[in-house]
């Protein structure tokens, strides 16, 4: 497996974790994620795979830091 | 010549934001097992602070030094925060039991002189006893100034320009170093730390030590008597007509 693909399952299940509701659910969703692009191994189409990949890595991010966010928001200053 | 800031950043362990907390069986607090523990939110923009301050005056900040006060599991926080950024961190491990903020600044106030701190970030308050008293007491007993509830920070050499969120408005102070900063929720957007960070947070420093270690003594001022929800909020009316809703609202004494 590229080195890259892998750090980049890493992060994003590190990220799953957090996710809100059962963390075995989002893990097989991340799994298969991964194996329905498994023929990809190099090039421009892996290129575009990873980017995808990292572009979700920061939405989660994002959302995480809304979620807490909100939740404060709506508790103390609505 | 300005001197050096070293900042120091008091952070807790609480019931994550996003949950919504359950009253024990006993009605003496909240029900903490099985549920997941977070940073404070505004412990987490506290440090979120001191990083970004350290990143824009990378000469004049020395150092972050991140402290938590809790059970031994505020580890984690504290991994958090290294991970985010901070330098170094101690444990003061109290045990399960929760501490009243004057205990708490007596140990900060230790951990300051110990770490010879010169600019305190933290919280305006804990989202779980909002008690929103600890700056503000840490403040009294160091006899330093502070900037409470801010919402933009600016430093200049020895000078901290804040701008505090008040009542319809803003206020913006400027006070020489020693300070005490209490963080508004505005102030910053905390990043969620990400693995890569998180793995390299392993190998920063961590010390854990006892209360006795600072020759402070906890003991309890307050007694918890009762915990209870706010009432549930009673089901509305349908109304089919204009005219009953007139009706309705006369009956209420609203018209």
């Amino acid at each position: 497996m590229n080195p890259k693909v892998r750090q980049l399952y890493k992060d994003l299940l590190w990220l799953a974790k957090n996710y809100p509701g059962d963390y075995p659910k989002i893990r097989d969703k991340l799994h298969d994620g991964f194996i329905r692009n498994a023929r990809v191994s190099s090039g421009e189409e892996l290129e575009k795979c990873l980017e995808h990949g990292e572009f979700i890595a920061k939405e989660l991010q994002s959302l995480y830091f809304l979620r807490t966010y909100r939740a404060v928001k709506r508790n103390y200053y609505d | 010549m300005s001197s050096k800031i070293r900042i120091l950043v008091p952070v807790k362990r609480v019931i994550d934001a996003a949950l919504k907390p359950r009253i024990n069986k006993t009605n003496t607090g909240v029900e903490s097992k099985g549920v997941k523990f977070s940073m404070n939110p505004f412990c987490d923009i506290a440090v979120e602070e001191a990083v970004k301050i350290k990143e824009a005056h990378k000469e004049a900040v020395e150092s972050i030094h991140a402290v938590s006060i809790g059970p031994s599991k505020a580890q984690d926080i504290l991994r958090t925060a290294l991970a985010k950024g901070v330098d170094t961190s101690t444990l003061v491990d109290v045990g399960e039991q929760e501490i009243e903020p004057l205990q708490v600044s007596k140990l900060l106030k230790k951990v300051v002189e110990q770490k010879d701190s010169n600019l305190v970030i933290l919280g305006k308050q804990a989202i779980d006893d909002d008690s929103n008293q600890t700056g503000q007491m840490l403040a009294g007993l160091l006899g330093w100034p502070q900037a409470t509830n801010a919402s933009k920070v600016v430093v200049e050499g020895d000078f901290v320009t804040v701008t505090r969120e008040v009542d319809g408005g803003a206020e913006t102070i400027r006070a020489k170093l020693p300070l005490i900063i209490t963080t508004d929720l505005r102030l910053n957007e905390p990043k969620f730390v990400t693995l890569p960070k998180m793995m390299k947070a392993k190998k920063k420093p961590l010390e854990i030590v006892k209360p006795d270690a600072y020759g402070v003594t906890i003991e309890e001022r307050l007694e918890i008597l009762k915990v209870e929800e706010p009432p549930a909020r009673s089901a509305g009316v349908k109304v089919s007509s204009v005219d009953e809703l007139v009706s309705k609202l006369q009956e209420l004494k609203a018209l």
